[in-house]
């Protein structure tokens, strides 16, 4: 330890004036730390200083189909089917606003297939009528995005927009809002702020993974804190050199725990309203109902079938889907009775081994055939089996092995 | 049966693991929550003793069997410590300024709403996630109906097999876990795979407490003990771990947690009773999960460093760092090697970039990517002073079996790129690190302080 580093310790413990003024300080910086940060990442992002549109939103039951055919649902515009050439289309030729004070395009869209192309077009004012357009391809978690400040054709007065949904099979699409996003800062810093506390609820990556929107972001809520917090350090360092030691560090933990507080807060906000969300949906529910009102109830109705017959003449059950996350509820919700339903693959053992009175059972499960008249089943284009059909409900089969 | 026998359960596993724990521990500063924390914890894995037990011997289960038998241990265990307790003089009571008192509450009252949330979670979703459905709880499902353990095999031995003999993804896991589980059953009287969770988020709050208490008995002051429980409770992933029950990894990480702690306690006071109950909560991690045995290892290079002298350990550390480099090239270029059923080899798996989104951008871990490293370079002369060499031995052979596991197994491309393993392995590790970090800077602070009164006597 230097001579230096030594007298710099001698006041170990500050006053509770000093301490206060520590506090405030650390806070201080916090703040201008935050607004340097919050100004960079807008210059980064092409914030234009001098536009003032704030974000416009239209629903999509406003937008006229002009290829294909959709419905109107609950605001929304779902896709019944695509034109001949397999592209939807839908515009909304009464949209109004300058290019200047926009960026982009978002499309919430839902039960978008992966890889299923969406591209936004429009018409300006400058270019007459001529159609320009750009594939919206940057995934936001709720649908898609069209970065469009780059695009040279994204200019003047728009008067139109529109979406183009490709790939033909986009029945069952539904396209829920379409966004200009607003160029300004104050609209960019909004629309941050919207996605940074965005709720995120459970799914099945839940316990590998605690995105919280993470993965769409270009600046993650996370990402800013640390910058934040480590411009503060940095900032506190540099100007409580000459300090003592317990002032140096008491300012940086202030710094460090308003931050921490500053995350924590926003998990707590997303955790209370998947919580809210699980009392209202789960509370109060009978064993059975839960089991129903749960992202797998129709398997579990369907089991519960399944459970009844195999209950009856108990004997060895196998069970298979074409969804791996199906194959694993499915085997566990037919527990305990002496089941097989094999996560990492959709394939049964071979006709072979199977024995009179062990059961089958298949859900969402394609290349199964069974003819009653002979009662043979077979599956993926295998040797048939001898075999009763007992259930057929829901998605599901079930069949009983009888003797050859 | 029902929600009062369910409680009742729980507060026998606690009481049970107390009696334990106190064994080990000394009355003063921290015990207490200690023996809450660790007992939690502790209980939990021996009540799956006694479960195992019955079943060897060929008993049926049933709860009130069970709880009698976990209650007269509990006894037991209590009069052989009560003596050791009584003898001891009360602890002091903490002189504390008043905003200390109430950040103090408040930082509590936060890991309340933490432990709260998990809590709803567990008690109201039905089993959820994946592995739970597919190899943790099936078990625990069968186990209750027969009301003994009947084995697991892998579905080719399965399939040619009659009689009570099942299979489920990872037939040969430990069984501890589902035995948690089943305990909970049969308190509640029927297998209610929401009611069964009850323990995760008892896990949890045993973390805050047994963290606090721990902390405490290295001296730490009420504040920042309650401040390391806090950060450790706030983290989203352990609190998904808590929320959606049913994997093995929330308790790896607070009983690994835990024996950092007991191994701290050892290397400054030398008691046996810190040694065994290092080696105690050490000894639970493979009953846990299998990885468990990678972690126990782990404890070996910091216990060897508690007795070897610093110039003896420099050359046993670069004859381990000689070796592991020498697996990793034979098991590349010679022969595979299996370790716990991971293949060691070099990955070309973006492991990387798996490690930078979800240190540095997504909410896993909140700022512990920054601060962790940033905290130990600036608390780095304290790193090997004679009472953190072990504990920082220990730290480092973890990050390295972490990086091995990252960089140099089938992990990765099982499951890093992907980000299916990447956080659950990190899991059983982040709790430990977050506490020795927290020691470091004791540490280091001790230092610091120590220095400034020196420096005040020589003026004087």
């Amino acid at each position: 330890m230097t001579p230096a580093m030594v007298a710099d310790s001698v006041d170990v413990a500050p006053k509770p004036s000093t301490r206060s003024a520590i506090v405030w300080r650390a806070l201080g910086l916090i703040a201008i730390a935050a607004a340097l940060v919050a100004l960079v990442a807008l210059a980064l992002a092409g914030a234009r200083w001098r536009a003032s549109g704030s974000t416009l939103e239209w629903t999509g039951d406003r937008f006229n189909v002009a290829g294909g055919q959709a419905s109107s649902r609950d605001g929304a515009l779902v896709i019944e089917r695509s034109d001949a050439r397999g592209a939807f289309i839908a515009a909304l030729p009464t949209a109004r606003f300058d290019a200047v004070d926009y960026a982009a395009i978002e499309i919430d869209v839902s039960r978008l297939p992966e890889r299923m192309p969406i591209a936004v077009f429009w018409r300006s004012r400058l270019t007459g009528d001529t159609t320009f357009s750009h594939p919206a391809d940057i995934d936001t978690g709720r649908g898609v995005r069209a970065q469009l400040d780059r695009d040279p054709n994204w200019k003047g007065p728009i008067n139109g927009i529109g979406v183009i949904v490709a790939g033909g099979a986009a029945r069952g699409v539904s396209i829920d809002a379409v966004r200009a996003v607003g160029a300004s800062p104050s609209a960019m810093a909004l629309d941050a702020l919207r996605s940074w506390f965005r709720l995120e609820t459970w799914n099945n990556q839940s316990i590998n993974v605690v995105f919280l929107g993470g993965q769409y972001q270009a600046f993650p809520f996370t990402l800013f804190v640390a910058l934040v917090t480590l411009l503060a350090l940095v900032g506190w360092f540099a100007w409580q050199r000459r300090s003592a030691w317990p002032v140096v560090a008491g300012g940086a933990l202030v710094i460090v725990f308003a931050s921490w507080i500053a995350l924590d807060l926003r998990w707590l906000a997303n955790l209370g309203r998947v919580e809210a969300q699980t009392v209202t949906t789960l509370a109060g529910k009978s064993w059975r109902d839960k089991r129903l009102a749960a992202q797998d109830g129709p398997l579990f109705a369907f089991i519960e079938k399944v459970r009844e017959r195999v209950t009856e003449r108990p004997g060895r059950v196998f069970f298979s889907s074409d969804d791996a996350w199906i194959r694993v509820r499915g085997g566990y919700h037919l527990l305990p009775f002496n089941t097989l339903s094999i996560a990492y693959h959709r394939n049964l053992f071979e006709t072979s081994r199977y024995r009179p009175g062990d059961w089958i059972c298949f859900y969402g499960r394609r290349g199964v055939v069974y003819d009653p008249g002979k009662q043979l089943l077979s599956w993926d284009g295998g040797p048939p089996l001898k075999a009763e059909l007992i259930v057929a409900s829901d998605g599901g089969t079930l069949y009983r092995v009888l003797p050859p | 049966m029902n929600a009062f026998t369910l409680i009742a359960s729980q507060v026998l596993v606690l009481a049970l693991g107390a009696g334990i724990t106190a064994q080990f521990i000394r009355r003063g500063a921290g015990s207490v929550a200690t023996v809450s924390g660790y007992g939690y914890a502790l209980g939990s894995v021996a009540m799956t003793l006694v479960l195992r037990a019955l079943s060897a011997i060929g008993i049926a289960w049933s709860f009130w069997l069970a709880a009698s038998i976990a209650a007269a241990l509990t006894i037991a265990a209590f009069a052989r410590a009560q003596r050791r307790w009584r003898d001891a003089p009360p602890a002091v009571a903490d002189n504390f300024a008043a905003w200390q008192r109430w950040l103090v509450v408040l930082l509590w009252a936060l890991i309340c709403v933490h432990v709260g949330f998990a809590l709803v979670e567990a008690l109201l979703r039905p089993l959820f996630p994946w592995d739970a459905a597919a190899q943790w709880a099936t078990k625990a499902r069968v186990w209750f109906q027969y009301r003994r353990i009947v084995p697991f095999v892998d579905d080719m031995t399965w399939i040619g097999l009659t009689g009570d003999v099942f299979t489920d993804a990872h037939p040969s896991y430990p069984g501890t876990v589902p035995l948690f589980q089943v305990w909970a059953a049969l308190a509640w009287g029927s297998f209610d795979d929401a009611a069964v969770n009850v323990g995760w988020p008892l896990f949890l709050a045993a973390a805050a407490l047994g963290i606090y208490g721990g902390l405490r008995r290295l001296a730490f002051a009420p504040l920042p003990a309650v401040a390391v429980a806090y950060v450790v409770t706030s983290l989203p992933f352990v609190d998904v771990h808590a929320a959606l029950a049913g994997y093995a990894d929330l308790a790896v990480a607070v009983v690994y947690a835990f024996a950092w702690l007991a191994f701290a306690a050892w290397t400054r006071e030398r008691t046996v009773r810190n040694g065994a109950l290092t080696l105690l909560c050490a000894l639970c991690l493979p009953l846990l999960k299998t990885p468990g045995w990678v972690w126990l290892a782990t404890l070996l290079p910091g216990i060897a460093a508690l007795y070897l002298t610093p110039r003896v350990l420099r050359w046993v550390a670069a004859g381990g760092a000689v070796v592991a480099l020498g697996v990793v090239l034979y098991a590349s270029y010679v022969r595979p090697i299996v370790i716990i059923g991971y293949q060691i080899a070099p990955q070309h798996a973006r492991v990387i970039d798996a490690l930078l989104s979800n240190f540095f951008l997504f909410a896993n871990w909140h700022l512990l990517g920054f601060l962790l490293p940033f905290a130990v370079l600036a608390a780095r002369r304290a790193l090997f002073v004679p009472l953190m060499l072990p504990v920082t031995v220990l730290a480092g052979t973890a990050v390295a079996a972490l990086i091995i596991v990252f960089f140099f197994t089938s992990a990765s491309a099982e499951g890093v790129g992907a980000y299916t393993t990447v956080n659950r392995a990190a899991l059983h590790v982040i709790p430990a690190l977050v506490v020795y970090v927290a020691i470091l800077w004791h540490e280091y602070w001790r230092m610091r302080a120590a220095a400034a009164d020196s420096a005040a006597m020589a003026a004087a």
